[in-house]
């Protein structure tokens, strides 16, 4: 097992937002807590006759030039804090499953050669590069849905190799192209996501999402990546080795970094039943009774930009004082393992949390995050 | 000046995708229900990383630009009643992870690279890795996408070990300089390939990054 966190060093996390449609991860913290769903029942495609799904978007599907969030996500890369980004001291790492794919698909549809320039990932993150005034120094990683995750790997290897701060954006917006293929795939149905929860099917909802964070090689900050460990199964394309080698493969690293510190998870729980139930009985094992929670039911999986969605969302919630527990729009039904909580927790009892991500392949990613 | 010492080296370049001959090489040795199923970009880049085990195997760097670009074809001809196969196997890392599925190797670490400078980023985070790290580049011409500047323009893979100067096949020379000229299209390391292949030098200049040379033992 590569030890990444324990061969790169803690990094401090010193700004993390992000952008749902429930608003900032602020906003989005206190709904969650006050128990908002934001999926809502849409057709998974934006032409003719489609199944209604669970999707959370930030406006309708239906792919326009330009691409629909484009301007909104050029407001919020107006916000960050302002350094010589896409410089060698200041570098950029920009991580998405799907970049400007939806254009592809319009542009396949209609021939219209105003979807061209967004259609390609370098393209697509040129033109965000362009808009934030970004400078050549910018990575782009494509690894499904812990995309994110690795980009803050690859942050702290490049605060190991001297960079001052690192800069991680992840973006993941919905489109024709990939509700048709989780639908196609039978994860994306008419039922809503139940994470963790006992259940007959199950169901993924999609949601659009991005977020940014900078981390440092500061000796003080509120937040610290205090470990990260990943694992890639490549047990099968779309499912997980049974015996929840994996899980356990991500997990232990964790476990062996927690020197005590008491911890809550941010499980991945997209709502499949495989996968979820793997999750809550390997961190159950090794965490004992520590809080898992899967905040997917109401937001939907943001894909590639899942980790750092969450994260943020996370320190907001430890910041507020209650974290938002495991949230679905379904009928209550029991819980796979004694471990998920479905009631908000008050965060003072905690030290930090884990976040863990999963993705095709069977690959995990996880991170310790904890109080400076 | 950073020197890379590499081993176990391959490369293919295909000049006709469709081309019988290339396509019987790189299915030789794949299990008859593997040939039906995987990609063109899967099978080459199972066809770089070699037949030896992958056991020792710490990390994987995987370089694409624009990945699937002929199952990403298929898929969008699709709809409006989307694929599931071409759906999952035109996500981005997907040819590398065809390879290792079918050989039921877990790897530690996987970096998933994209854009036309994923090359020079993925030797920037070999400098960090340990010996035994594997590389593997590869890109496939599409046919409308490439009409349309949307996919390479060529089909080839690569992939090397990282390892010490003792049992180096050759290496790689890297002098950063931000005043180099353009020598090539960015993303397009057909040549890179070419070159391991057939056991040759090979050199390339990208603004920003500066210089590398293949250079054999």
């Amino acid at each position: 097992m590569l030890k990444l966190g324990a061969k790169l060093g803690s990094v401090a996390l010193e700004w993390v937002d992000c952008r749902t449609p429930l608003g900032t991860a602020t906003e989005t913290a206190a709904a969650l807590l006050a128990g908002r769903i934001a999926l809502k029942q849409c057709p998974f495609l934006s032409q003719g006759e489609a199944d209604p799904v669970p999707l959370a978007l930030f406006s309708p599907l239906a792919e326009q030039t330009p691409p629909r969030v484009l301007r909104r996500l050029e407001a919020f890369l107006a916000s960050l804090p302002q350094e010589r980004w896409g410089t060698a001291a200041y570098p950029v790492i920009v991580a998405s499953s799907n970049f400007g794919v939806g254009s592809l698909l319009e542009f396949s549809r209609d021939g219209d050669e105003s979807h061209r320039p967004f259609a390609t990932p370098h393209a697509s993150v040129a033109r965000l590069c362009e808009a934030a005034g970004w400078g050549s120094d910018v990575m782009i990683i494509s690894h499904a849905c812990v995309s994110a995750q690795l980009g803050l790997v690859e942050a702290a290897r490049r605060l190991a190799m001297g960079a001052e701060k690192v800069l991680v954006f992840a973006y993941d917006l919905l489109s024709d192209f990939v509700t048709g293929g989780f639908h196609a795939l039978k994860i994306l149905n008419g039922f809503s996501p139940a994470p963790y929860m006992e259940r007959e099917v199950g169901a993924i909802g999609l949601g659009d999402g991005f977020a940014a964070a900078v981390l440092s090689g500061a000796r003080q900050a509120e937040w610290r990546i205090i470990a990260q460990s990943t694992w890639n199964e490549m047990f099968h394309m779309t499912s997980n080795d049974s015996s929840g080698s994996g899980f356990k493969e991500v997990l232990s690293p964790l476990q062996k970094s927690l020197a005590g510190r008491r911890v809550w998870l941010k499980g991945h729980g997209t709502g499949t039943l495989e996968a979820g139930r793997l999750e809550a009985e390997e961190t159950l094992a090794l965490f004992g009774p520590s809080p898992l929670v899967s905040w997917k039911g109401s937001l939907g999986h943001t894909l590639g930009s899942c980790a750092l969605v969450e994260l943020a969302i996370a320190l907001e919630a430890m910041r507020a004082g209650m974290v938002p527990g495991t949230l679905h729009g379904g009928e209550l039904s029991p819980t796979m393992t004694s471990n998920v909580a479905t009631e908000p927790f008050a965060a003072g009892d905690f030290d930090g949390f884990l976040l863990l991500s999963n993705a095709f392949g069977g690959a995990h990613a996880g991170a310790l995050i904890c109080h400076d | 000046m950073t020197e890379l010492y590499f081993k176990k080296a391959r490369g293919v370049v295909m000049k006709d995708p469709e081309g019988l001959d290339e396509l019987a090489e790189l299915k030789r040795n794949l299990p008859r229900n593997a040939q039906r199923r995987m990609t063109l970009m899967g099978m080459m880049a199972h066809y770089v990383m070699g037949e030896e085990s992958l056991a020792d195997v710490p990390a994987i760097v995987y370089a694409t630009a624009f990945a699937e670009s002929r199952t990403l074809e298929k898929y969008l001809a699709s709809f409006p009643q989307p694929s599931p196969m071409a759906f999952q196997a035109s996500i981005h890392p997907s040819a590398v992870e065809q390879s290792l599925i079918l050989r039921r190797q877990a790897v530690p670490y996987f970096l998933p690279l994209a854009g036309l400078e994923a090359f020079f980023q993925g030797l920037r985070v070999a400098m960090t890795l340990p010996p035994d790290s594997l590389f593997v580049g590869a890109e496939e011409r599409g046919t409308w996408l490439a009409e349309k500047n949307l996919s390479s323009l060529t089909t080839f893979a690569w992939a090397w070990r990282l390892t010490t100067r003792d049992d180096a096949e050759g290496k790689l020379v890297w002098r950063s300089d931000e005043r180099s000229a353009i020598t090539g299209p960015a993303g397009t390391y057909a040549g890179f390939a070419e070159a391991l292949a057939h056991r040759r030098g090979w050199s390339c200049q990208r603004p920003g990054w500066g210089e590398v040379q293949l250079r054999w033992s």
